[in-house]
C-alpha cells in the first residue's frame, strides 16, 4: 500500500508537500491523520532519491578494471651517455667506464643498450636537467649518466644517477664511488651492479670473480692450472704452474681462499690456496687415499670432499682448524661431487648406489640420504643455489649433455642447455646466472667457459681455453 | 390385442433386460484381460543371465537325461554357465583345454539335444567350436527360447559362439554403435560452430550482452558486447524504477561529466584494444624471478583525450612478493601505463564515463620466466 504510494505522491508531493494535495487525493477523510502519515512517505522517498543519486555517481566513479597476464619478456632498452669527465685526465675513465657498464648490463642478457648513434642529446654536465623529451624519443626506458674525476695518488672517483626516462623520475639516490685507477674496471661493475639491482630488484654479480682451469695444448696431453678472472673474462690470473694435473677450485664463501684438487704428488690431494698471497697448504693427506671434490661450507670453517680409500670412495667433512675427518656416508658405492645448501644444513651429492648417478640430498651432519633425481639418464655434480630454491646439475642422457636445474626436492627439471659436452654448473652470487664448462668433440676439440640464465636464455661464452669455474660471491 | 401386446411388451422387455444385464455386451474373456500385473523391464542381457537358472526346471528333461552322464562336463557347465554369459574367461580356458578329447565329447553330447535340432549345418565349425561349446553347455537348456534369435544366424556355431560372447560381442558392439550414434558430433560440431562466432570472449558473453537489449541506447554501435556490465544494481527494482524516472534529471547531471558520456557501456573490443594499448608496453623481462611472481594492481584515472594523469598512477593492491619485488613489479607497470598511454589510448570519447577511472592488474606469474 504504501509502496503503492510514492509513484504518485512523489511526483505531486515534491513540488508541493503539504496536505493540500492529500486533500485531493483524499477528500472526505481525516486529512491530519493522513497528512502525518504521507509526509512520513515523502521522507522516505526523498531519502530513497537521495540514496539512488548517491549510488549513482558511485557507480560512474567506479574504476574500469582490467586485467593483463601476457607480459612482454624483452631487454629493456637502456641509454649510458659517455660520462662526464670533471677532470682533465679522466676523458678515457669516462669513455671505459660508460662502455663496461653498458657491456654489464647487456650481458646479463635482461637489458639492450641503445646505440649512441641514435642518441639525439648529450650528457655534458651531470648535474644539468636530463632531456627526457629525447631519451624518450630512442625509446630509451633507463638512463645511467655518470661522471668521473680523478685526483691524485691515482685515484678516480666515479658517481652516478640512474633516471626511469618514462616517469621522468631518478631511481634511487645517486652513488659515488672512490678507487684507484687500476680498478676502475671493479668500479665500473659496481655501477652496474647498482643499476642492475634498482631496475630487476635482485642482487647482481657484476662485481665478481671466477676461479677456473686453465688449459693449454693439445687435447692428449693438456697443462692445466688454476685461473682466476673477472666474472667477463677480464683480469685474468694464474694461481698454480702448470707442472701438474689440478682439478675442482672451489671459492670459498668469503672469496679469499680457493680449494682444489692437485696431483702434484701423483695422487689426487686436496690444497687451500691463499688469493691474496697465493700460498696453500695441503688439507688432507692420509697415506694410501685419494682425496678430491672438496667445497666449503657456508661458514667457510670447514670442507666436504670425496676420500677413497681402497676401492671405496665416501664423504667426509673436516674441519679446517684441525680435527679428525667426519665420515658422512658408508657406502659401498661410490659417493662424490657434495655441495651445501646456503644455509648449510644439507648435503647434495651425486652416488651410482642405485645402479646409476644420481643425485641425493642429506643432512649435513650425514645420515639417511634421499634420492632426489628420478629422469632419464645420469646426474651429477650437483651445486645447490646460493638462493636455496635450486639445484645445478649435469645431466647425460642419450649421448648429449646437460646443465639443468631442479627443485631442491627434484621435482621441476629443467634443463638449460645441450651439447656434445656441458658440466660442472657454477652459481652466480645472485642466483640467476650458471656458468659452466662447454667442450667441442674431437682430437682438437677445447673447452671453453658459458654462462646462461636460468630461464635457459642469454647463452654466452665467457672465456676459451678454460673448465671448471667457481663463480665468488659479490665482491666487497 | 391387449393380451399380445403386454406378452410382447414383457418379451421385449425381458430381452432388454438380458442384454443388459446377461451380459450380451460384456466380454467375461474382457475382464479377465484386464487383469493388471507388475513387470519390471530388463534388458535381454539381463534376460539371458536369468535363463541358465531358470531352464533347469524348465524344458530341461530331454536335455538333461541325455547327455550328462559324463563326469565333468555336466557338473562344470552348470555350475559355470550361470555365471558365464557374463564371464568370457571360461571361454579361454577352456580354449587350451580343447585339445584333451574328453572335453569335447560330453559337451557335444550335451548340446545336441537342444541346439542342434535347430541348427542343421554342423559342419565346419567342429574344431574351434568344440571348444566354445563346453562353456556353452548350459545353454542348450534355454536355447530353446534363444532360438528365434539364433536362427537368424546361418551358421549354428556362430549363433552359439554369439550366446557364449553375448556380453563380448553384443558389448563392443553396443560400444561401437553408441560411438557411432555420439558421431551426434555433427550436431556438436553446428553448436560449437554457433559459439565459434562468439569466441574471443569465452566467458559471460551471453549474459552481459543481454543486459544491454534492455536499455535501449540511442547511438547503439551494432557489437554491443558489454564488457563490464555498468548494472543498475537490481536493489528493490520496483522502487528504483519509480524512482529513476523522479531521478532521470539526476542521470543525465552523472552523464554531463567532462567527457559528455551517455552512460553507454564500453564494448568488448574498446575494452580489448584497451588492454592491449596498455599490454604492449608491459616489459617483465628485467624483473627479478621474485618480481615476476608478484601480481599488482595499478589504479590511474584518465583524461578525455584518453591519456593517463600521471600523478593519479598509483598502486591498488599487490600478492605474492615481498616489498622490493612489489615496487619493481609495479614500476614496470607503471611504466607501460605511461609509455603506452602517452598517445592516448583512443578510447570513445562518450564514453569517458565509463573509462576515466581505471584499475588493472598486471599479473606477470602465468610467463615461465625460471
Amino acid at each position: 500500500m504504501i509502496l503503492g504510494l510514492p509513484p504518485l505522491t512523489f511526483g505531486a508531493m515534491l513540488p508541493v508537500g503539504n496536505k493540500t494535495v492529500y486533500d485531493t487525493l483524499h477528500t472526505g477523510r481525516a486529512v491530519k491523520g493522513y497528512a502525518m502519515k504521507h509526509r512520513f512517505i515523502v521522507a522516505v522517498g526523498l531519502i530513497l532519491t537521495a540514496l539512488m543519486t548517491v549510488s549513482a555517481q558511485a557507480q560512474a566513479q567506479e574504476p574500469l578494471r582490467l586485467e593483463l597476464d601476457n607480459p612482454n619478456i624483452e631487454p629493456l632498452p637502456f641509454a649510458v651517455p659517455v660520462f662526464v669527465a670533471e677532470t682533465a685526465g679522466a676523458d678515457q675513465y669516462a669513455a671505459d667506464l660508460a662502455r663496461v657498464v653498458a657491456a654489464d648490463l647487456t650481458g646479463s642478457g635482461l637489458f639492450q643498450e641503445i646505440s649512441q648513434d641514435a642518441f639525439i642529446s648529450g650528457v655534458t654536465n651531470f648535474d644539468s636537467p636530463v632531456q627526457f623529451a629525447d631519451w624518450k624519443a630512442i625509446n630509451a626506458q633507463a638512463l645511467v649518466t655518470g661522471a668521473v674525476s680523478t685526483a691524485g695518488d691515482n685515484q678516480i672517483v666515479v658517481k652516478f644517477r640512474l633516471f626511469d626516462v618514462f616517469s621522468e623520475q631518478q631511481m634511487g639516490e645517486g652513488l659515488q664511488f672512490v678507487g684507484s685507477t687500476d680498478g676502475w674496471r671493479r668500479m665500473a661493475h659496481k655501477v652496474a651492479d647498482a643499476v642492475y639491482s634498482r631496475i630487476t630488484g635482485e642482487g647482481a654479480y657484476f662485481d665478481s670473480r671466477v676461479v677456473y682451469v686453465s688449459e693449454s695444448g693439445p687435447k692428449n696431453a693438456r697443462a692445466k692450472r688454476i685461473a682466476i678472472m673477472d666474472y667477463d673474462g677480464e683480469n685474468n690470473q694464474f694461481l698454480t704452474t702448470d707442472q701438474s694435473i689440478v682439478l675442482a677450485p672451489r671459492f670459498s664463501p668469503t672469496g679469499d681462499r680457493v680449494i682444489y684438487t692437485s696431483y702434484e704428488t701423483g695422487f689426487p690431494k686436496i690444497y687451500v690456496l691463499d688469493v691474496a698471497s697465493v700460498g696453500r697448504q695441503v688439507l688432507q693427506d692420509q697415506p694410501g687415499t685419494m682425496s678430491f671434490a672438496p667445497r666449503f661450507a657456508p661458514d667457510g670453517q670447514s670442507v666436504v670432499y670425496s676420500l677413497t680409500t681402497g676401492s671405496n670412495t665416501d664423504l667426509y667433512k673436516m674441519n679446517l682448524n684441525g680435527g679428525a675427518p667426519q665420515q658422512l656416508t658408508s657406502d659401498p658405492t661410490i659417493e662424490t661431487a657434495p655441495s651445501f645448501s646456503p644455509d648449510g644444513s644439507q648435503i647434495v651429492f651425486e652416488s651410482d648406489r642405485s645402479g646409476t648417478q644420481q643425485l641425493y640430498v642429506m643432512p649435513a651432519s650425514g645420515g639417511e640420504a634421499s634420492r632426489i633425481s628420478f629422469g632419464q639418464g645420469r646426474y651429477g655434480t650437483p651445486v645447490w643455489s646460493p638462493r636455496g630454491d635450486l639445484i645445478a646439475f649435469t645431466k647425460q642422457n642419450r649421448g648429449r649433455f646437460h646443465i639443468g636445474v631442479m627443485n631442491t626436492d627434484g621435482s621441476g627439471e629443467r634443463l638449460l642447455t645441450a651439447s656434445f659436452l656441458d658440466e660442472g654448473p657454477t652459481w652466480s652470487p645472485n642466483g640467476r646466472v650458471i656458468m659452466f664448462t662447454r667442450e667441442t668433440s674431437g682430437a682438437s676439440g677445447a673447452s671453453t667457459l658459458h654462462s646462461v640464465d636460468i630461464s635457459g636464455r642469454n647463452l654466452r661464452a665467457i672465456r676459451q681455453g678454460a673448465s671448471d669455474p667457481s663463480w665468488s660471491p659479490l665482491l666487497k | 390385442m391387449k393380451v399380445g401386446t403386454y406378452v410382447s411388451g414383457a418379451g421385449h422387455a425381458g430381452l432388454f433386460v438380458w442384454l443388459l444385464i446377461g451380459g450380451f455386451f460384456v466380454s467375461h474373456d474382457d475382464f479377465d484381460a484386464i487383469r493388471v500385473t507388475d513387470v519390471s523391464i530388463i534388458s535381454t542381457d539381463e534376460f539371458q543371465a536369468i535363463q541358465p537358472s531358470g531352464p533347469e526346471t524348465g524344458d530341461a528333461p530331454p536335455a538333461m537325461d541325455a547327455p550328462a552322464v559324463d563326469q565333468p562336463a555336466p557338473a562344470v557347465s552348470e555350475d559355470v554357465a550361470p555365471v558365464a554369459p557374463a564371464a568370457p574367461a571360461p571361454v579361454e580356458e577352456v580354449a587350451p583345454d580343447a585339445a584333451p578329447a574328453p572335453v569335447e565329447e560330453p559337451v557335444q553330447a550335451e548340446e545336441v539335444p537342444v541346439i542342434e535340432p535347430e541348427q542343421p549345418d554342423v559342419p565346419e565349425g567342429t574344431e574351434g567350436d568344440v571348444v566354445v561349446l563346453p562353456d556353452a553347455v548350459p545353454v542348450p537348456r534355454q536355447a530353446e527360447r534363444v532360438a528365434p534369435e539364433a536362427a537368424l544366424a546361418p551358421e549354428p556355431d556362430v549363433a552359439v559362439a554369439e550366446e557364449v560372447q553375448v556380453e563380448t560381442a553384443p558389448d563392443e558392439a553396443a560400444t561401437v554403435v553408441d560411438e557411432a550414434t555420439e558421431a551426434a558430433a555433427p550436431e556438436e560440431a553446428t553448436t560449437e560452430v554457433v559459439t565459434e562466432a562468439d569466441e574471443p570472449e569465452p566467458s559471460a558473453a551471453p549474459v552481459k550482452s543481454a543486459r544491454p537489449g534492455r536499455k535501449p541506447t540511442p547511438p547503439a554501435p551494432a557489437p554491443t558486447e558489454v564488457a563490464d556490465a555498468p548494472e543498475v544494481p537490481g536493489l528493490a527494482e520496483s522502487i528504483a524504477g519509480a524512482v529513476s524516472e523522479a531521478n532521470s534529471e539526476n542521470a543525465i547531471a552523472d552523464n554531463a561529466n567532462p567527457g559528455g558520456g551517455t552512460g553507454e557501456p564500453i564494448t568488448r573490443a574498446e575494452k580489448g584494444a584497451f588492454i592491449l594499448g596498455i599490454q604492449r608496453c608491459w616489459n617483465v623481462g628485467a624483473l627479478s624471478t621474485d618480481a615476476l611472481k608478484v601480481t599488482v594492481t595499478v589504479g590511474f584515472t584518465m583524461t578525455p583525450d584518453a591519456k593517463p594523469e600521471i600523478g593519479s598512477i598509483r598502486l591498488v593492491a599487490a600478492e605474492g612478493g615481498s616489498g622490493g619485488a612489489v615496487d619493481r613489479a609495479y614500476e614496470a607497470a607503471r611504466r607501460a601505463i605511461i609509455r603506452c598511454g602517452s598517445a592516448g589510448f583512443g578510447l570513445p570519447a562518450d564514453k569517458y564515463n565509463q573509462w576515466r577511472g581505471v584499475e588493472v592488474k598486471f599479473n606477470a606469474s602465468r610467463k615461465e620466466i625460471r
